[in-house]
């Protein structure tokens, strides 16, 4: 059985515009446009249990409403889910201490108080026994060193304190299932770095199946070796990260360091200028013709060095987000 | 557990602890000297003594500050979290999120005026020389009990519509300011409007029956009608609930 299966699904908002304005505003009081929006559409997603998958997508894509559904937060418009056996949106106790949700951008922590009232007020929730929740709160609190800060109010925590101390509140149960909605965002890149650990580690020794979804390629890279890519509440891609760049690119990048400065009227015939500024320049050609190109730089220019390697991960999706296919795009259903 | 961290809570500002005991203390205060002034000029008003109005005065206060203390603090913050998006977190506990949202807060410092309250119904049961019994003392209790789910079923309801409305401040503040016509009994009023408080917008439940049931003669199908508005209000605002939870669109990323 997997632990996360989703099949069709969808969600639609709908949602009343109204035009700008106080005579728009006076208007919709009376006729209001109705306007649907496909935030996920037909969404299949199978997670076995134990795997560490990131979820990737521009603002809006519909990762976060795939996540809502994924917790039982949202009833889905259509489809079928399945977490761990259950219907998340049955909103069953049995599932719901089973998995947790961390949100990068809401809090769960009481904010007038110190972390350890919250984590007591967690114990009680998921009902966990006395001795389990103080060595779980002892192994949490080591591994992200937030010890010391279990007696400061949490409105007194800087941004990343504060969401080590979300994610081992979340933690506390034990889930066998965790979605992570951004939980790097606006974060250090200390704090990143020492959070990303901690996920790695829960994966690892717990087992738990952990879903992510991020805007820093890094927490993916360093992560994930599966993605899901999302994009106008689509999943355009699942597989691993490596063959992402394979998969979606037919161009390899060329970078020339020259002896002297040269025109750009030089590079002409060689493949599609990215970047130029006299004594280096940025080439893209495509794969089977890059050998070509680089025989051809070397001998026509003064080269001193030159590089030829895949375009990065960011690139790859930077462009895949970039060239959307038109058919992909919801049109926006106006009725009366 | 809620209770306890409540109280941690309301120490860290412990000023305005004070500050909130003193006002909910000084409002009973000055509705006191409200009654004394009123029977200073007559010795009845609309069949109430002085001491009846005071069981009337002492049983409103308890209701409303229960209501305060326990459930207003949370049903008033539901608009925000909905707005906000931090509903999102209730919902995936693994408790009753109805439960959750409504008593998680606790308003210490409403429990000051549940006191002195009943203190002033000691006080009226005493200047009205009203002999308690285990029966009307336990007519009473029901009675309250039922007032409390009277007022908790309707500010529930309207809060509950904040899910599609979002905004809800001005309906919720409507209710809270027609429902201090509860304080009086409603006798004072003509039939239409007492009518309207009995079936339509139940406030005559609140306070003025339950003050009837230990203080003067009740009409016996009082009783079984208390329970009923009561336990209605309450399935209602469970099934509103529920339909609410349901069509729940979240928001923020």
């Amino acid at each position: 059985m997997p632990a996360i299966l989703a099949e069709d699904l969808t969600k639609i908002y709908v949602s009343h515009q109204r035009d700008p304005g106080l005579a728009g505003a006076v208007r919709s009081l009376f006729t209001r446009k109705r306007q649907e929006v496909l935030a996920a559409d037909r969404i299949n997603v199978r997670i076995e249990e134990g795997e560490l998958v990131g979820f990737l997508g521009p603002n809006g894509a519909g990762k976060t409403t795939t996540l809502k559904m994924l917790s039982g937060i949202l009833y889905p418009t259509s489809g079928r889910a399945e977490v761990l056996g259950f219907v998340p949106w049955e909103r069953r106790p049995e599932f719901q201490k089973q998995f947790s949700l961390v949100m990068g951008q809401k809090n769960q922590l009481w904010w007038d108080l110190p972390p350890e009232e919250s984590f007591l007020l967690f114990r009680e929730l998921y009902e966990i026994p006395p001795a389990e929740y103080r060595k779980r709160v002892k192994t949490l609190t080591e591994m992200l060193e937030i010890a010391h800060l279990m007696n400061v109010q949490v409105r007194k925590l800087s941004l990343g304190e504060r969401m080590k101390c979300e994610l081992a509140a979340a933690l506390l149960h034990r889930p066998r299932v965790v979605f992570l909605d951004e939980p790097t965002i606006g974060l250090d890149v200390v704090s990143q770095k020492r959070i990303r650990e901690f996920i790695r580690q829960t994966n690892r020794e717990d087992g738990s199946t952990i879903v992510l979804t991020s805007h820093y390629m890094d927490d993916v890279r360093a992560l994930c070796e599966r993605v899901v890519i999302v994009d106008h509440g689509r999943v355009i891609y699942d597989d691993s990260l490596t063959r992402l760049v394979i998969h979606y690119t037919d161009n390899k990048h060329l970078k020339l360091t020259f002896s002297k400065p040269v025109e750009l009227s030089d590079l002409e015939g060689l493949g599609r200028v990215s970047s130029f500024d006299g004594l280096s320049a940025a080439l893209e050609a495509p794969r089977e013709r890059a050998a070509q190109v680089a025989a051809a730089a070397l001998s026509r220019l003064p080269v001193v060095d030159i590089e030829i390697r895949d375009p990065d991960v960011e690139d790859v999706i930077r462009d895949i987000f970039q060239h959307r296919p038109p058919t992909a795009a919801p049109d926006p259903v106006v009725t009366g | 557990m809620f209770f306890r961290n409540c109280l941690v809570r309301e120490m860290e500002f412990r000023g305005n602890f004070l500050a909130n005991c003193a006002t909910t203390v000084a409002w009973l205060i000055y509705y006191l000297f409200f009654i004394e002034i009123v029977y200073a000029l007559t010795d009845q008003v609309a069949g109430w003594t002085k001491g009846e109005s005071l069981v009337l005065a002492g049983s409103f206060s308890l209701s409303w500050g229960l209501m305060n203390a326990l459930f207003s603090p949370n049903l008033s913050r539901l608009p925000e979290e909905i707005q906000k998006g931090t509903f999102d977190l209730v919902l995936t506990k693994p408790v009753d999120s109805q439960f959750l949202a409504t008593a998680r807060m606790v308003n210490l410092a409403e429990f000051a005026r549940t006191l002195m309250s009943l203190l002033v119904v000691a006080y009226g049961v005493r200047e009205a020389g009203i002999q308690v019994t285990p029966v009307n003392t336990l007519v009473y209790v029901v009675l309250m009990a039922c007032s409390i789910m009277i007022l908790f079923g309707i500010d529930s309801l309207i809060m509950t519509l904040s899910f599609w409305l979002v905004r809800i401040r001005n309906l919720d503040a409507a209710f809270w300011s027609i429902s201090v016509i509860a304080r009086y009994p409603v006798d004072i009023f003509e039939r239409t409007l007492r009518n309207i408080l009995t079936f339509f917008l139940p406030l005559a439940f609140v306070a003025t029956v339950p003050a009837r049931g230990l203080a003067r003669t009740l009409d016996l199908w009082m009783l079984p009608a208390a329970l009923a508005i009561a336990g209605s209000l309450m399935v209602a605002s469970r099934l509103f609930w529920l339909k609410a939870t349901r069509s729940y669109s979240s928001a923020g990323g």
